[in-house]
């Protein structure tokens, strides 16, 4: 069931979607009262104590895990993707957060809610790289608009109207209205970006920065380097690892939404010596993501929500962190597939990497799964609606476009409804 | 590419490789082993029946000598560990064919009715099951002699190895399946097998099917193995690309297979249809229209035309025509699916080049490395004779009389995982498939009466509303498929059990 987001004292949300990411260390024996809590608000996300989802306007995608790294004590990551200014939205946070100090009170340097602030940016870890595939909508106009393509839907569905619309005197209209579509397609946006100006610039960028982020990053995939490397995976030769390889993959099995959107949370170390290279690609790629494909598109896939990085411990960790659609067999086929030169010019500044690549969908596949985070706690707003969908509803609502764009869109997602 | 050389096509088993078209009639039988000493006798008795992918002879007269009957043979994982096999050798399988499909029930949408609690084999309320032998013959009293055989090994291990459970079935010579539409047409084409494939039959890389080869990925699917002291014998051959120091390949020329026993709400079926059909003057609805939405809903008609080459009404020529019947893609002439809908169920469990905003050659590439080799039957009795749907008669008072009838799937795969749970778990049940909404697979969808079926039109679309469930799980199995020399070898191998120093851990 969707939460519907409410108007509050602290205002609509305006302005790009972010991430914020927090990190706090866990205070002493607290680790496991804190993942029983998170559990319990997962198990519960409608009607639990310490977070009023419904009441959060802000919130687009939430999750909070634990991370350990050799020589940190265990730690509490929050990262979340809103709208607009940092404090407005943890203003919005406290607001909602009834258990705020349940939550954080089991962390270092937490002091209560009025300091949150200062505490948000003592712990806030920035992002060298992000993705949005909506930037500029909020999760009110996101669940608005699904709303009028839900009402159109039923409205259509109603008794008489199917058959009132297949009228013999009604179908030449609507048909002469259909013929003045253009095309087959239904993403009229992806189209008419397609046939502006924006390919011409895209295509520029890329021409432009490929080479050299590939030459930089040293893409295995574009490259072809390794020149050789196995075909086949060695899960054989260290059975201590492949024992906890299943474990593990169990562990992520049981951590699966039940909603089309899930979450993708990577915990990587860094290669010594590759943190330059690393921020370097993620630099670039990160201008690649934002202006070198078309809205919602990131290099061919339509699949991803939002997308960020974070580095921390001075650069020996990243922390990737997505929000997708689909079952992680299909997400991980789209990156093989789609994918592969700008995940590889990321991830291979990571430790034992594969080599290959995305070449390898097999190693890489049991390589990501490995440094991938079991999340006891995700949170979003909208969790049915596919990234391609909200591409949709946004047209149908027309979005203050011309006439003729408001008339394509209409009348494709009238076939589609 | 080259073809397998005699010596391979003699280590896989047939079913890998052929349909088995002439042998309509199938049985199904369940094992158990109650200890590994009593198998091991018996899998070499297995071993010597089971039947190989070696070339069929060619008569004098330039016909090929078909076998008469054939007999398939695969494991469980509990089955594997039954026999001995160690830990370490268990771990090296796939962690979904470890879990076992009871463990996949919500990955692949088998809740409700059809969760595993309710079904007759294979769920946590049944006997375990180790092994399932599938017996295809060209009759019913060939298939009764040769399960009567079977069940004489059986009876002979003195309690060893129990049958728990058998299903059995036919093929009618139509092939329709029973809804009424003809099954089994796309089938890829395995690289490296005989013959040439049919126009628009795919050649798919020998690594989709058959372990030990390259996949569409241009690498290898994961093998199970076995430590090298395990083989003392040297029996198994070493991993491919130089292998692996200290271990040996069981899964070398094996595949895996899922069964599923699927029983079809016929009634329902028709009853939706007809419930969303146009309506005649005396207000019964009209019969054509209701074999249109239902071909809608398949994507083909009942004689096997696909809506994308014949969209207005049948044509069974066409649908006869293995030359032409999957002669088509959809990004050329019906990429909007005002032929065949976007979600109809062949473009959801093979989607050809229709992935939405794919480049069409990127697109295929993808749906190939998706794909199941069908081996299907039927079960039960006609609620009405299936060959009647195709002349264009549904009885109108249809009404369920509680028996079950459906079919007996069998896919197989080199990885259950990228294949088959694929195709069901993120193109089958998804309602947001290629950008629709709330629309599942009409007839393989874990639909539960909230979603509807699109069929686009050139304007405002037409759906049907509520949807049911019309296709019900009542069994399931996942069995790894070893080679000939596979099997041999773990029959010698739960007789001799395994070296201490390799057990658990």
């Amino acid at each position: 069931m969707l939460l519907r987001g409410q108007t509050t004292s602290a205002g609509r949300p305006t302005g790009r979607t972010g991430p914020v990411t927090l990190m706090a260390t866990i205070r002493p024996g607290q680790e496991q009262p804190l993942r029983d809590l998170l559990v319990s608000i997962n198990n519960d996300i409608e009607g639990n104590p310490y977070i009023r989802f419904e009441a959060d306007p802000f919130t687009h995608f939430a999750r909070w895990f634990l991370i350990e790294t050799p020589g940190h004590a265990p730690r509490l990551v929050f990262a979340a993707t809103y709208n607009g200014e940092l404090s407005r939205y943890v203003d919005n946070v406290v607001r909602v957060s009834p258990g705020l100090d349940e939550i954080w009170g089991k962390c270092e340097g937490y002091t209560g809610k009025a300091s949150f602030p200062d505490f948000v940016r003592q712990h806030a870890v920035p992002s060298p790289y992000r993705f949005s595939a909506y930037p500029y909508e909020t999760v009110e106009s996101i669940r608005a608009k699904m709303a009028i393509r839900q009402h159109l839907e039923q409205s259509f569905d109603l008794e008489g109207v199917p058959g009132w619309l297949r009228r013999p005197g009604i179908a030449p209209l609507l048909d002469g209205l259909a013929s003045l579509a253009v095309g087959p397609s239904v993403l009229s946006l992806l189209e008419r970006w397609r046939g502006g100006a924006g390919p011409a610039l895209a295509n520029e960028l890329r021409r432009l920065l490929l080479p050299p982020v590939l030459r930089a990053t040293k893409a295995y995939s574009e490259f072809g380097e390794p020149k050789e490397y196995p075909r086949l995976l060695d899960i054989y030769s260290d059975p201590a690892k492949r024992r906890a390889y299943l474990e593990h993959a169990q562990a992520l099995a049981a951590n699966v939404s039940p909603y089309e959107q899930n979450q993708l949370t990577v915990l990587a170390p860094v290669q010594p010596g590759r943190l330059l290279r690393l921020r370097l690609a993620l630099f670039l790629g990160g201008f690649m993501a934002r202006y070198g494909y078309p809205p919602g598109e990131l290099t061919g896939v339509f699949t991803i929500h939002a997308l960020h990085w974070v580095l921390i411990d001075n650069g020996k960790y990243g922390i990737v962190m997505s929000n997708y659609d689909g079952s992680w067999e299909n997400y991980l086929g789209d990156f093989a597939d789609k994918m592969n030169y700008g995940l590889d010019a990321l991830f291979n500044n990571c430790a034992d990497y594969p080599p290959g690549g995305l070449n390898r969908i097999e190693a890489w596949g049991e390589w990501i799964r490995t440094a991938q985070l079991v999340v006891p706690l995700y949170y979003s707003a909208y969790p049915t609606e596919t990234a391609l969908h909200i591409g949709r509803d946004r047209q149908i609502s027309g979005g203050g476009a011309g006439r003729k764009r408001a008339h394509d869109a209409t009348v494709r997602a009238l076939r589609l409804l | 590419m080259a073809e397998f050389t005699d010596e391979d096509l003699k280590d896989i088993q047939g079913t890998i490789l052929s349909g088995y078209g002439h042998l309509r009639y199938a049985s199904y039988l369940f094992v158990q082993f109650a200890d590994a000493a009593a198998a091991g006798p018996w899998l070499d008795r297995v071993a010597a029946e089971v039947t190989t992918a070696a070339r069929w002879e060619v008569l004098p007269d330039g016909s090929k000598c078909k076998p008469p009957s054939a007999l398939s043979f695969g494991l469980t994982f509990a089955g594997l560990r039954k026999l001995g096999l160690p830990e370490d050798a268990l771990n090296t399988f796939e962690p979904e064919f470890i879990g076992g499909i009871v463990s996949r029930a919500r990955v692949l949408g088998d809740s409700g009715e059809s969760a595993p609690d309710h079904w007759e084999v294979g769920g946590p309320g049944t006997p375990e099951v180790h092994a399932l032998l599938v017996l295809n013959s060209r009759d019913e009293e060939s298939l009764d002699r040769g399960r009567a055989g079977l069940r004489t090994t059986l009876r002979e291990t003195d309690g060893g190895v129990n049958e728990v459970n058998e299903q059995h079935g036919h093929r009618p010579h139509s092939s329709k399946e029973p809804f009424g539409f003809l099954d089994g047409i796309s089938q890829p084409f395995v690289e490296r097998s005989r013959g040439h494939p049919e126009p628009n039959q795919w050649v798919v890389q020998t690594g989709e099917f058959v372990l030990g080869y390259l996949n569409g990925y241009n690498e290898y699917a994961l093998s199970p193995g076995v430590p090298a002291p395990c083989d003392p014998g040297d029996v198994l051959a070493p991993f491919p690309e130089g292998g692996v120091a200290g271990w040996k390949d069981l899964g070398r020329h094996g595949s895996f297979m899922v069964y599923r026993k699927l029983a079809q709400d016929v009634a329902g079926f028709w009853g939706t249809m007809a419930a969303n059909a146009a309506r005649e003057a005396d207000g019964s609805p009209d019969v054509q229209d209701m074999i249109k939405l239902a071909a809608k809903c398949v994507g083909r008609w009942p004689s096997g035309a696909p809506l994308t080459l014949a969209p207005q009404h049948d044509d069974p020529a066409l649908g006869q025509d293995a030359s032409r019947n999957n002669r088509f893609f959809y990004q050329a002439t019906d990429i909007a699916g005002f032929g065949c809908p976007i979600g109809a169920h062949i473009r959801r469990a093979n989607p050809r080049d229709s992935r939405i905003y794919e480049d069409p050659q990127e697109a295929i590439l993808t749906s190939n490395r998706h794909r199941i080799l069908r081996r299907s039957v039927s079960f039960g009795r006609d609620l009405f004779p299936r060959e009647d749907v195709g002349l264009g008669r549904i009885p109108r008072d249809l009404r369920d009389d509680g028996e079950e009838r459906g079919i007996h799937l069998i896919a197989i795969n080199a990885s259950i995982r990228r294949q088959f749970e694929l195709i069901q778990a993120t193109w089958a049940n998804p309602g947001s498939f290629n950008g629709l909404f709330d629309n599942k697979d009409t007839v393989i969808g874990d639909n539960d009466g909230t979603g509807q079926m699109t069929l686009q039109t050139p304007f405002v679309r037409r759906t049907l509303l509520n949807v049911n469930r019309l296709v019900r799980v009542r069994g399931g199995g996942y069995f790894f498929v070893p080679s000939l020399t596979a099997l041999r070898f773990l029959g010698d191998f739960s007789l001799r059990r395994p070296v201490a120093s390799h057990r658990g851990g």
